[in-house]
């Protein structure tokens, strides 16, 4: 043992220059874990409890109507079973709030919450002039309300306002509220009060229109369980119970997507790094032929050698991980500086701290160590084949036919890649997808490595030394041709693949919510009021708002080709019963493409024609040139089907229509719009437009969507940096492995470009020859690597991440034509030293 | 009443954000296409109440109402011309569409949505008062059918709200029902599980407060089309 | 000592197979000094080779101390040698990552010797080479590594040791300090050799002679030998 020990050091202390690679390999790779771990974790802590601070609670019940007493008996059953649970009351209401003072006869529609004291459980308040939220600002006929009222009602800080029965003093201002749940859009400003004291405003009589709430804050592992006790009897008494998390499903969704794709992107660094440590130790081991056969001869067992090579791997391994996590810390405390404090203050994310957390430094040196043992094994093995009888016939060493050991490691590398794999995506479904993918990747390379050296090879007759030698140098025995396609091919296919998912994910996320997205909606418009509201929103906006005309239409028949519908019930068969919002326009949104059919021209035409979305032409077996019958405000209305149009339903900017008809028909009709508007950014601005817009148009409601919107924005906005960040890591580590792992290649080249150079070959010979090997091998690989891409992103965003797969195609040949060039240029400038080195020195040492 | 309808916050699950298919999304059932063409028709101008949100067509009270005259006698058809989410000020815009043909009495049962949304009940006054001017103006026969504001809003609203219908309907002295859901409104049983909108029994329970208020006008059924 | 008993060696050459070595039998006794001459492809290193286990006979078996270790296995092989067997190889063949002291405690080390370092010591001040002890072998000579090569076969005292062409890549001169090596070795510790070699004169010191020609043995007793004894 002692032996082994010892020739550890002394190998360690000869080869480490050599060695270094596989040490930065397994730094960047552990590196790239500890990070991207560290950072989900904080993300995921900063928005979860951004998420929790929607609700202000870990569970949330609510009931429309007061609170019966079967549905008090079963929360109360329910909270009784859990022995570490805190609950408040909660109601939300809308009112009129009105100013005390009998000269101001305004009144105006808010949004009233009575609170009890220790609201919220989760989230902050920020209120105006940094004054601290605390209950006793609402005990008392005190009230907190939204900067808008006090535009409306041209009241103070202060002043007192009348609610019901009730006056309250106005004793501050709400910049920003927690449990101000995403989609309960408010017809009017947020007003705050004690809960006793909305009880006793008199509002809440017989056949009030309020959301009574209890608030609950549990052990997160006792949510969905006391979740799931309840929902079904309480669905029974028209009452809703919700976790935090489910508090926005979309959110939620996208949120998990995110999380997934960061959980991959640790496996695929992971792979990566294993490709890189693969690499060198193949190398390494070739190198180390001869000294092994010496070892054998001296009286190694092969053991004792064995031991030798896998204790230096695992020492690089230890080493390799422990500077893994150093740079990842180094990494961590640089982003502040950077990109995150910037990114991390305007999101919002005021809990984000990035740094490196305990868990992910204990996962990245076992991922380290584990994977750089896993891929190292298999090269090492081929030690055990060296014959020490290589030391009397300058021979080849006799390749080592496939025994028990080596397949029983490679079933141990596809488990534990398997289990590394399922363990870092959480989910063995990923894992065994991801595994698969890279299986056949794998395979795919091999199998055309093994064409293109049968391709080539007649190419090796002709055409210039330089071009026939790299011909050769490809197709001899022996080549790398097969190693480094898998490498190149493997690495390429991984930072491709991810690099489109991540394009394909933020697309998603910025659909979800665009860069401008609208946050004032104002429905019920009516058409001689167009006019004037469009005017007022350029006015204020500085932008025409686009007005979408609205009418209610439902479908009555079809006199189809092959289908005919005569009556209503038969088109309710085919769940096309309900009442459709239909509009009228002349071209496509962004978020339309028609699929079938012609879209009409610019012309209205007073036939009445009809453009249908997808679903609708199988639901009631449609075909172009079809009539459908509509029943538009009581009259009937015959139109064409001219064509059919996909629409995207997660682009939620222009809206989505069943049903879009020609203009020229419907415009006379009744109808109003709605409008879809960026209101101005000031508190101020915003208030005055909705004052001015209800003054002027009293029917128009606007619905103030601000506050929500910017909640969405900071959870995406926190989930697409952390993707961003985590991407640019694996991408940079992705790189750094490649071109290592080509570099490397260099040590078998050495040999033979010092015997061309003494036999008279100008550099310009050997470059040339260096070039179209390795760009050759480079542009293979590219192909293979970024089809396979197309593929895994294909796979990815439609089962995994579950989003619309838009293909990048540039980034596929930007990535194609970027390998090759990489690839080919690695393959020359690592190659140089030999070009300037004296040949006999490179001999020599060989 | 559906104003909810175009953002979705009827559904039963609230938490949605009123951007995209929302806008298309409502959970009305369609109703029986009554062309204007030919024939004494009687037009129930409204909202979602008369439109039958949540019910087969033939359940919504205008289609039940029709079934009840035809019982009695009358060969009127009663066109629905309740579109959910209209507010006052939305029917008055499509009060003139919907007073094609040979109508001649138009039931007026709006002001559902102005009550839910808080909208000043002044304005509504004056839609209301519109409405019924452009009808008299047809030669229309008119009941006004009237609305409570729920309390949330306030006991001073509600009685502003209130007195609206019953301002309107002796201004022009117009047969009158002072709240379309008596009987109905805040009982489990009546409506649909929204609390808002009849459900069939508390629908049968609106027609036949409509007919009953009806009666005064029905005369004007059986005279010659002029 | 060495026992080869109907021993033969076929190889496969594309499709022809080829007969390296015929059938052959042989005894070199303790401390016998063996040179088996030929010339190139008559398979000298072949038997060599075998002799040390470090190929497989095709045909019959070989015993090395009444031992056959033809039915040995690889872990065992490899015990045996560093126990008993030393080499000295044409290249030399030292480790290159090793300095001349490590390579020559390397075999000391796998039988686990006591006192290692300073036979080590010993070793490489009998060969002239103390003070070159931690230079690596890219930095010695041809000579000097083939002198460190040969402290090393004789790190362990091994009873047998295999010489493959020792002269083949010195001059003259150092090509003289291996073969008087040799014949101190063979002389003061009775240390069995079987050295294979294409030159006559180095082959002339030898007791025995074994000549390769076709692959078939022909022992030729050494007059010579007689004499230097």
């Amino acid at each position: 043992m002692t032996f082994v020990l010892r020739m550890v050091g002394r190998e360690l202390r000869a080869s480490w220059r050599r060695l270094a690679f596989f040490f930065v390999c397994v730094a960047v790779g552990v590196g790239a874990i500890v990070a991207l771990r560290s950072v989900i974790q904080s993300v995921g802590v900063a928005m979860t409890s951004e998420t929790r601070a929607l609700t202000a609670a870990d569970v949330m019940i609510e009931s429309g109507q007061p609170w019966t007493e079967e549905a008090l008996a079963l929360i109360d059953a329910a909270v009784a079973d859990e022995p570490d649970v805190a609950r408040m009351a909660s109601i939300e209401t809308a009112t009129m709030a009105r100013p005390a003072d009998p000269s101001k006869s305004v009144a105006k529609v808010v949004e009233l919450r009575g609170v009890e004291a220790g609201f919220p459980y989760y989230g902050t308040f920020v209120l105006q002039d940094g004054v601290a939220y605390q209950h006793a600002l609402l005990a008392g006929g005190g009230a907190l309300v939204r900067p808008e009222l006090l535009v409306q009602l041209d009241v103070q800080v202060g002043d007192d306002i009348i609610i019901g029965e009730g006056t309250f003093e106005i004793r501050g201002v709400i910049l920003r509220e927690p449990g101000g749940q995403l989609g309960a859009f408010s017809f009017g400003p947020r007003v705050l009060i004690d809960h006793a004291d909305l009880l006793a405003t008199g509002l809440l009589g017989f056949g009030t229109r309020a959301e009574r709430q209890w608030l609950l804050r549990l052990p997160e592992e006792r949510i969905d369980p006391l979740v799931e006790a309840l929902q079904d009897p309480l669905r029974d008494e028209f009452v809703s119970i919700r976790s935090y998390q489910r508090t926005e499903d979309r959110i939620a969704t996208n949120l998990k997507r995110a999380e997934n794709y960061l959980s991959l992107i640790g496996f695929i660094v992971l792979i990566l790094g294993g490709i890189g440590v693969w690499s060198v130790t193949r190398v390494f081991v070739q190198q180390r032929v001869r000294s092994v056969a010496i070892l054998k001869c001296l009286g190694a067992t092969g053991g004792q050698v064995l031991a030798i090579y896998v204790t230096q791997v695992a020492v690089l391994g230890v080493g390799g991980s422990l500077l893994g996590v150093a740079l990842a810390g180094g990494v961590m405390a640089a982003i502040p500086e950077s990109v995150a404090t910037q990114a991390a203050t305007a999101a919002g994310l005021a809990d984000l701290t990035y740094g490196l957390t305990v868990s992910a430094v204990v996962q990245g040196l076992v991922v380290g160590i584990v994977v750089s043992l896993l891929f190292a094994l298999g090269p090492l093995l081929d030690m055990r084949t060296i014959k020490p009888l290589a030391l009397l016939r300058w021979g080849l060493i006799p390749a080592g036919s496939r025994d028990w050991t080596q397949i029983a490691v490679g079933v141990l590398l596809a488990v534990g890649l398997l289990a590394v794999a399922s363990w870092q995506a959480d989910s063995w479904a990923v894992g065994l997808w991801a595994c698969g993918g890279f299986a056949v990747i794998a395979g795919t390379l091999h199998l055309v490595g093994q064409g293109l050296v049968r391709v080539i090879q007649p190419l090796g007759a002709g055409r210039g030394f330089a071009f026939r030698h790299a011909v050769l140098n490809l197709a001899r025995p022996g080549n790398q041709t097969r190693v480094i396609l898998l490498a190149v091919g493997l690495g390429s296919f991984f930072i491709i693949g991810i690099h489109a998912v991540q394009a394909n994910l933020v697309t998603a996320f910025s659909l979800e919510i665009g860069d401008n997205p609208p946050d004032m909606f104002l429905i019920d418009i009516q058409r001689d009021q167009a006019e004037g509201v469009g005017a007022l929103v350029a006015d204020r906006t500085g932008r025409s708002p686009n007005l979408l005309p609205v009418l209610r239409a439902r479908v009555t028949g079809v006199s189809g080709a092959t289908t005919t519908l005569d009556t209503v019930g038969e088109i309710r068969r085919r769940g096309m019963g309900r009442e459709y919002t239909v509009t009228y326009r002349d071209r496509l949104e962004e978020n339309e493409r028609v699929v079938d059919g012609v879209f009409w021209n610019d012309e209205p035409s007073d036939q009445p024609e009809v453009s249908v979305e997808e679903s609708v032409v199988s639901r009631l077996g449609l075909e172009l040139g079809d009539t459908v019958r509509f029943d538009v405000l009581g009259r009937e209305l015959a139109a064409t089907v001219s064509s059919v149009r996909t629409v995207d339903w997660d682009d939620t900017r222009s809206g989505g229509f069943m049903f879009l008809f020609r203009p020229g028909v419907l415009d006379e009709a009744p109808h109003s719009f709605i409008a879809f508007i960026q209101g101005p950014t000031g508190t101020d601005a915003r208030a005055t437009l909705q004052r001015d817009l209800v003054a002027g148009f009293p029917n128009v409601s606007v619905i103030d969507g601000l506050e929500v919107i910017a909640t969405i924005r900071r959870i995406l906005d926190g989930a697409t940096l952390a993707i961003s960040i985590v991407g640019g890591i694996a991408l940079l580590s992705g790189v750094l492995i490649l071109v290592g792992s080509v570099a490397m290649t260099k040590y078998q080249r050495l040999y033979e470009t010092a015997i061309f150079r003494t036999l008279g070959a100008t550099s310009r010979t050997v470059v040339v020859m260096l070039v179209v090997e390795y760009g050759t091998l480079g542009l293979v690989a590219g192909v293979v690597g970024s089809l396979g891409a197309l593929g895994l992103t294909w796979a990815l965003t439609r089962f995994l991440l579950e989003i619309n797969w838009n293909p990048a195609p540039w980034i596929n040949v930007v990535g194609l034509v970027a390998t090759a060039l990489v690839v080919g240029a690695v393959g020359v400038v690592s190659s140089l030293d030999v070009l300037r080195k004296k040949p006999l020195g490179t001999l020599r040492a060989e | 009443m559906a104003i909810c309808v175009l953002l979705a916050g009827c559904s039963p699950d609230p938490g949605r954000i009123p951007l995209d298919r929302t806008v298309s999304e409502s959970r009305q059932a369609p109703h029986e296409v009554l062309s204007s063409a030919d024939g004494p028709a009687i037009v129930a101008l409204g909202d979602s109440l008369t439109a039958g949100l949540g019910l087969d067509p033939d359940q919504a009270y205008p289609a039940l109402l029709e079934r009840q005259l035809r019982a009695e006698g009358f060969t009127a058809r009663v066109v629905n011309a309740g579109v959910s989410g209209d507010t006052s000020a939305a029917a008055l815009r499509r009060a003139v569409w919907a007073m094609d043909g040979d109508v001649r009495i138009m039931i007026v049962a709006l002001g559902g949505n102005d009550g839910l949304r808080g909208l000043p009940a002044d304005q509504m006054k004056r839609n209301l008062v519109d409405i019924v001017s452009m009808a008299r103006e047809g030669g229309i026969a008119v009941l006004l059918a009237g609305m409570e504001a729920p309390p949330n809003f306030g006991s001073t609203y509600a009685a502003q709200f209130r007195q609206v219908f019953a301002d309107v309907a002796s201004d022009f002295d117009l047969a009158f029902m002072p709240f379309l859901l008596a009987g109905v409104a805040a009982d489990p049983a009546l409506n649909q599980a929204d609390g808002i909108h009849p459900n069939p029994e508390g629908a049968r329970i609106v027609a036949a407060g409509v007919r009953a208020a009806l009666e005064p006008l029905l005369p004007a059924l059986t005279e010659e089309a002029p | 000592m060495i026992e080869l008993r109907n021993v033969s060696k076929t190889v496969v050459s594309g499709t022809e197979p080829l007969t390296i070595v015929q059938p052959l039998d042989l005894s070199v006794a303790a401390g016998e000094y063996l040179a088996v001459v030929g010339p190139s492809g008559s398979g000298k290193s072949t038997l060599l080779g075998l002799i040390a286990g470090l190929d497989l006979p095709t045909t019959g078996e070989i015993l090395i101390d009444g031992e056959a270790i033809t039915s040995l296995n690889e872990d065992a092989l490899a015990q045996l040698r560093g126990r008993k067997i030393g080499f000295i190889f044409q290249f030399f063949h030292l480790v290159p990552s090793l300095t001349a002291f490590e390579n020559v405690l390397v075999p000391l080390e796998i039988a686990g010797a006591a006192n290692a370092r300073d036979r080590v010591a010993t070793l490489l001040r009998d060969v002239g080479l103390a003070g070159r002890a931690h230079h690596y072998p890219a930095q010695l000579s041809g000579g000097e590594q083939q002198r460190v090569a040969s402290a090393r076969a004789l790190a362990n005292d091994p009873p047998i040791l295999l010489a493959d062409e020792p002269t083949g890549n010195l001059d003259s001169a150092n090509g003289q300090h291996i073969v008087a090596l040799l014949r101190s070795v063979n002389a003061t510790r009775r240390t069995t050799i079987v050295l294979v070699t294409h030159d006559a004169e180095l082959a002339a010191t030898a007791d025995v002679m074994l000549r390769l020609r076709d692959g078939r043995a022909e022992r030729v007793p050494l007059v010579s030998a007689e004499v230097a004894r």
